[in-house]
């Protein structure tokens, strides 16, 4: 199984053309650490591909305007390790973190792990958390799209990677009442996929009790991440004490919708996205001491 | 103080010195493997070499009705393909023969071998197994041993009666009489999974033509010079023929014995002519490799009120997969050695050895006892819980002791089980940790206590003997080179070998080495299993050197003109009692080699234990020694999540001496690493015959992130047994044994919740919570 070429373009215009002259027999990849597995069981069906871990200007993480900026090949270690993420997209950062091992993230990338859909892609999840943009470049357009929008299954989406080019991410900058926070779930510390991953963000009202708005975005609980609107709902407006947190976790995991897997049972998962809602809103408010395991 | 352990009592206050014991050396070979350059099989080449592949069966159960390789023969660089057509159909086996080349009749489990290619590229090879054409005709199957057990159940093999491979009964005592008469009774029943042992390299051969008509093989292989005599029975030629070397080897824990796709590489390379390379992918080492022996263990205790064990039955059904690899001895290992490990007077146990259309079982570390470990520990936890017993002073009162001999015949000579329950029990503060109250919140903390004995060596493993022969070569310029049939596979026996020449003869280490196993220049030596290495091969070695040493100081004497008497060897220095300066070993060896035509001297040593094969009440000493060792977990339990973590571990082992510290910390921590992955998480999936997480992925072994780094605490206690060399005894499975029950004492302490059935999950932890 072998390519005809592999191009290591160095600007977004040059993997633009690239794309335009191959129509649909050339595909991007980026730190590849999904593709070259998937490809040994589901064979590329591409002449060449194009690596855009090389171009400067996807690999930028900015502030602009009230907006953070990641580019889609920023890696995972660059999530990590970036003072801007861990100050103002927590749940980025910690999403990033708990991706497969030191190696995968140092090579795999934002744009690969959202792109690649999976129903509890970490950053995935964090993104939509953070209701993040995708700016998306084609030969000819630019879009922007909700990220949310664009997981049509699993390992679907909306971007065809032999024609767009996923430029970066962006959401706003959180004010002084907003939070973040993610929980993890899975059957290991590292290398294991999740049973349940939860990304939050909240906005306090100005008296710094009662929750002003919520969004929780859950994963594996569907075939694509998406986010619990029901119990954000009955969250909004809510002064938070231990019964409310009590009910938000009952109306979680009556909320999602899980399936039945030898990793573990929906019944599982629905249980245990309950306690990651509760611990998530718990420890994004510092209303207990953070356990030094969870994550 | 770690120099201190070098110093030890002898006898009358006697202080014996070690130059190079008891200290912490890197292995040997370490360099080498760390930068790559170590050699193991799977990246041997060779001019012409083929690369052979194995088709595998879709079907758990299925009848060949036609195969057919015409487009499969097709594939430019295919040069040959076998199916049960090609070769002969009589039957071979470790234990039973139930073992052909390929079959031609049916296949017996999702996996099992129905063709094989070599081709001049792993491509080709690939290509054509997939163009292979077969036509099955899908038979009912039978997964669970219990199942297979009952009237009616499909049977694996139509010429038997039964799907049981094996039966083991053994009754001593009278135990109906005993229960009658026991204060406490307790029955329970456990079962243990099946889970893979997950060494590094794959399975894998290199098989190549050799002068003379001979066949040699490159083996990754716990058992050089077993498998010899067993691939030249599949193979039908003369042992003599078959010439097998095993190089650096990637780890084996119990999987690497006999095996199918070594036997198919030499019958691809009888055929072309040319070298062949069959080497398992991961998946396929999943798939068809040998893993752990699942069980069902049936227990029942009978004990008088002060604690007094009065009798133990047991009934085992074990699962031995579709043919038989080693699970008939597993299981029988599982019925009685721990029989040994307490002062039984009345012990029954019934072991079933069932086939099923899965994974053919075999050995992992503990062979059977480490299953038997984790259910009679269990079981005295919880009669420790319901009597209020203390669990560390009920396994000091019925413990066996120096000198004991067991219901079995076993010859406890050596023994500081008492002392390694004291010592993990001190530094665990065992005592105030069981007193304290429970932490408020979710997560809470739990300790358990769990011990274990093991054997060093097994006399019934290898019916012909138990036993091994060494050679020790010192070359004229004073190198010592130890040749051995005792097969290294990375837990560092080399090195041991090395370490124990050197102190016998006098040298230093660094100017002594194992050589690689070669059945054409290597004594015969049973293999790596029953962690018999360091003590029967060890002890092997050990003679060896002193045979060796004996010649030196002759040499020396001659050519010195010096009575032996009054010349001392140490550290590769002569020490001459009228002289104060010493003479290189290396100086004395050209001397001594250049006026004997060039000579090395050659040392040899055999060691014969005093054990015998049981009887036919399974009675009689089958090993020349016995290791223990106590562990004790501290875990904590997320009540909310069901999340179980180890935050310390306290392993104290008896293991006779320390040859070297450094590899014997390796193999504990490897050991409480290993057994932890089992008790809390690896699992073999299967669903219908067909195994779901073939890969490092999916079946779960826990990461560095998943182990407390610097909390797996290790003690060793010598108690010098008179067997092993130096005192020493075996290390390799003790240290896994008594881990999966010291961990699920550990989560029933902090939660309440008792798993009996491993491994020990979340959802198994909040059900019991549940269900309170």
């Amino acid at each position: 199984m072998t390519w005809e070429n592999y191009f290591m373009p160095s600007t977004t215009g040059e993997v633009l053309a690239l794309l335009e002259q191959h129509q649909g027999q050339a595909r991007l990849v980026a730190g590849g650490t999904d593709l070259m597995v998937q490809h040994r069981w589901d064979p590329l069906e591409v002449k060449s591909l194009i690596d855009i871990g090389r171009v400067p200007a996807l690999k930028e993480i900015r502030e602009d305007h009230g907006r953070i900026y990641v580019g889609a090949a920023v890696t995972h270690s660059q999530l990590v390790d970036s003072a801007l993420i861990q100050g103002k997209g927590r749940v980025l950062a910690e999403a990033a973190r708990s991706v497969g091992s030191p190696q995968v993230r140092n090579v795999g990338t934002v744009g690969g792990n959202v792109v690649n859909a999976q129903p509890a892609a970490d950053t995935a999840i964090a993104l939509v958390a953070l209701d993040a943009l995708v700016h998306v470049s084609s030969p000819g357009k630019e879009r922007e799209i909700p990220v949310a929008e664009i997981f049509l299954g699993p390992g679907k989406s909306s971007i065809d990677p032999a024609k767009d080019l996923v430029t970066a991410f962006s959401f706003s900058a959180p004010d002084s009442r907003e939070r973040t926070y993610f929980v993890r779930f899975a059957r290991r510390e590292a290398l294991a996929l999740p049973l349940v991953n939860l990304g939050l963000w909240l906005q306090l009202e100005e008296d710094g009790h009662a929750l002003k708005d919520i969004r929780i975005a859950v994963g594996p609980m569907a075939v694509v991440p998406y986010r619990a609107r029901k119990t954000e709902a009955s969250l909004k407006g809510a002064v938070l004490n231990e019964e409310i947190l009590k009910k938000a976790g009952h109306s979680i995991s009556e909320e999602v919708t899980p399936r039945d897997s030898f990793r573990g049972s929906a019944a599982f998962k629905k249980r245990l996205i309950g306690v990651a809602l509760k611990r998530g809103i718990e420890r994004a408010l510092d209303l207990k001491g953070v356990d030094r395991h969870e994550r | 103080m770690p120099g201190k352990r070098n110093v030890l009592k002898k006898g009358k206050g006697e202080i014996m010195k070690f130059s190079n014991l008891g200290k912490e050396t890197p292995i040997l070979d370490g360099l080498e493997k760390v930068t790559g350059r170590a050699r193991y099989v799977p990246d041997l080449k060779m001019e012409g070499m083929l690369y052979g592949k194995v088709l595998r069966s879709p079907y758990p159960h299925a009848r060949l009705v036609n195969i057919d390789t015409t487009k499969a023969a097709r594939v430019p660089g295919v040069k040959d393909i076998i199916t049960g057509k090609d070769v002969s159909q009589h039957r071979f086996g470790p234990m039973v023969p139930d073992w052909v080349i390929l079959p031609d009749d049916k296949v017996r489990f999702h996996g099992d071998e129905v063709a094989a290619v070599a081709a001049s590229s792993e491509e080709a090879a690939a290509e054509a197994v997939a163009l292979i054409e077969v036509e099955y005709e899908e038979l009912p199957a039978v997964y669970d041993p219990e199942l297979a057990l009952e009237e009616g159940a499909p049977l694996l093999y139509e010429e038997k009666d039964n799907n049981i491979a094996a039966t083991f009964n053994v009754h001593s005592g009278d135990v109906d009489e005993a229960l009658a008469g026991s204060d406490i009774i307790f029955e329970e029943t456990y079962k243990t999974n099946q889970v893979y042992q997950a060494y590094m390299e794959p399975m894998a051969a290199v098989a190549v033509p050799g002068d003379y008509e001979r066949l040699i093989m490159w083996l990754s292989t716990q058992i050089p010079s077993m498998s010899r005599l067993r691939y030249a029975e599949a193979l039908q030629m003369c042992a003599e023929d078959l010439r097998i070397i095993k190089p650096h080897v990637g780890g084996g824990f119990g999987a690497k014995f006999e095996y199918k796709s070594h036997i198919l590489a030499a019958v691809l390379t009888r055929r072309t002519g040319l070298p062949v390379r069959m080497v398992n992918n991961r998946e396929e080492d999943f798939r068809a490799g040998n893993p752990r022996v699942p069980m069902k263990i049936w227990v029942k205790l009978g004990l008088s009120r002060d604690g007094t064990f009065l009798a133990k039955d047991t009934r085992i059904i074990a699962g031995n997969g579709a043919r038989t690899v080693y699970a008939p001895a597993i299981t029988s290992t599982a019925c009685y050695r721990i029989d040994s490990l307490y002062k039984f007077k009345n012990v029954r146990s019934t072991g079933y050895t069932v086939y099923t259309n899965t994974i053919p079982t075999s050995c992992f570390r503990g062979f059977g006892n480490a299953q038997m470990h984790f259910a009679m520990e269990s079981a005295l936890d919880t009669i420790c819980h319901q009597y209020d017993m203390d669990p560390i002073k009920l396994r000091q009162h019925n413990g066996v002791t120096p000198g004991f001999t067991s219901i079995h015949g076993w010859e406890i000579k050596s023994c500081a089980l008492e002392e390694c329950l004291d010592k993990a029990a001190q530094e665990s503060n065992w005592y105030e940790k069981k007193k304290a109250p429970k932490q408020k919140g979710p997560v809470k903390k739990g300790i358990g206590v769990a011990i274990c004995n093991h054997v060093s060596g097994n006399r019934p493993f290898f019916k012909p003997f138990d036993g091994s022969s060494a050679l020790v070569r010192l070359t004229p310029e004073g190198k010592a080179i130890v040749f051995t049939g005792e097969a290294d596979i990375g837990q560092g026996m080399n090195t041991a070998f090395a370490l124990i020449a050197a102190e016998a003869v006098g040298l230093n280490v660094k100017n002594v080495r194992t050589a690689a196993v070669d059945t054409d220049i290597s004594p015969f030596g049973l293999g790596s299993f029953a962690t018999r290495g360091s003590t029967i091969g060890g002890r092997a070695v050990y003679e060896a050197a002193v045979n060796l040493k004996k010649q030196l100081l002759e040499h020396i004497s001659r050519v010195y003109e010096k009575e032996t008497d009054q010349i001392t060897i140490n550290n590769g220095n002569i020490y001459f009692d009228d002289q104060e300066k010493p003479v290189p070993v290396a100086e004395a060896m050209q001397t001594i080699s250049y006026t004997l035509g060039g000579t090395s001297l050659v040392g040899q040593g055999v060691f014969v234990p005093d054990t015998v094969l049981p009887d036919e009440n399974k009675y009689g000493n089958v090993s020349p020694a016995y290791p223990f060792g106590c562990h004790i977990a501290e875990v904590e339990v997320d009540t909310e999540t069901g999340r179980t973590r180890l935050l310390n571990y306290w392993a104290a082992h008896d293991v006779g001496r320390v040859i070297n510290r450094q590899t014997l910390e390796g193999q504990v921590e490897g050991g409480v690493i290993m057994g932890a992955g089992w008790a809390l998480g690896e699992d073999m999936v299967i669903n219908d015959g067909v195994l779901l997480n073939p890969n490092f992925h999916d079946y779960c072994l826990p990461t560095a992130m998943d182990i407390p780094e610097g909390h797996i605490y290790s003690y060793f206690l010598e108690s010098e047994d008179p067997n092993g060399p130096f005192g020493a005894k075996g290390i390799g499975e003790p240290s896994l044994n008594p881990v999966p029950a010291a961990i699920a004492n550990a989560v029933f302490d902090a939660v309440g919740v008792r798993v009996k059935t491993l491994p020990i999950t979340p959802e198994k932890i909040l059900e019991g919570l549940e269900s309170g």
